[in-house]
């Protein structure tokens, strides 16, 4: 049950991410996000959903 | 001083003293001509860090903007050297940025990503000199390419504007849609009919999204 939800959680945040980061408007100023610093963010947020999924798994709750 | 930007609406703005910005700021709007935007004034030069909280909350004034206007969401990471420098790239920029506008009034996005369940056969070992197996992948990439027009045509059809992005990790759709607010339910109805119908693909769909993936002008 637990993997389902980190499933569905994980690709809403993995589509929030493409639009943040690859979608909008890009007006002249600077997009100063550089490839490598997305590819973190990614990271960053994969290892966020595991462990909120982790912590639902072990029944400790969520604020 | 440097100007972090949300998005773009109508003028007048919708009120925004109560929404909470990027690295704790207010959020502030700025009207130029027709056009408005929803801001921030960040202390340094720097643009904020692409942090879980930064994109959450960019998001969530985006959401907030969305409630009570159309908008028109700036990518993240957008940044100017000034409030005079927005007006300018508004004022500039208007005729393009009000058709958008005109675009997406009205809707939200909805993602849908598809993957495909059947497993690929590998080659058998008679066949790895190809013929055989090139044959069967072929065969396969056509059944997939029919599966996924079957799925993506009549939810374009039930969108305003649809754009599709290169698939990723084993994907084989990932398509976006505009969708009129008071369709949304309809269009994930007929999704899970889309699903129901070919259980050798599995949908997803998230949303409903601000317009990012509609804000290209044509």
């Amino acid at each position: 049950m637990s993997t389902e939800i980190a499933t569905g959680r994980d690709i809403a945040l993995i589509d929030l991410l493409d639009r943040l980061l690859h979608g909008g408007v890009v007006l002249a100023g600077d997009i100063t996000l550089a490839v490598a610093d997305i590819d973190l963010v990614y990271v960053g947020l994969r290892a966020l959903i595991s462990s909120v999924a982790t912590a639902e798994e072990n029944g400790v709750p969520l604020p | 001083m440097t100007v972090y930007v949300y998005g773009i609406t109508d003028a007048p703005p919708p009120p925004v003293d109560d929404l909470a910005g990027v690295e704790g700021t207010g959020v502030r709007t700025l009207v130029q001509g027709e056009l408005a935007a929803a801001f921030a004034s960040l202390p340094g030069p720097e643009p904020p860090a692409a942090t879980p909280d930064a994109l959450m909350a960019h998001e969530r004034v985006v959401e907030a903007l969305m409630r009570q206007r159309a908008v028109l969401p700036t990518r993240f990471g957008t940044t100017l050297p000034g409030e005079d420098d927005l007006a300018t790239v508004l004022e500039r920029r208007s005729a393009s940025l009000r058709d958008l506008l005109a675009l997406v009034r009205g809707c939200v996005e909805v993602s849908v990503r598809v993957r495909w369940e059947t497993a690929v056969d590998p080659p058998a070992a008679a066949d790895t000199d190809g013929r055989r197996y090139l044959e069967s992948r072929a065969r396969e990439l056509r059944e997939v390419e029919r599966a996924v027009d079957a799925v993506h045509h009549p939810l374009a059809r039930h969108a305003r504007a649809s754009t599709r992005s290169t698939p990723t990790e084993g994907g084989v759709l990932s398509a976006s849609y505009l969708v009129a607010a008071d369709d949304v339910r309809s269009f994930a109805e007929q999704v899970r009919r889309l699903q129901d119908a070919d259980a050798s693909l599995d949908l997803s769909c998230t949303g409903p999204w601000p317009p990012y993936s509609f804000v290209e002008p044509s």
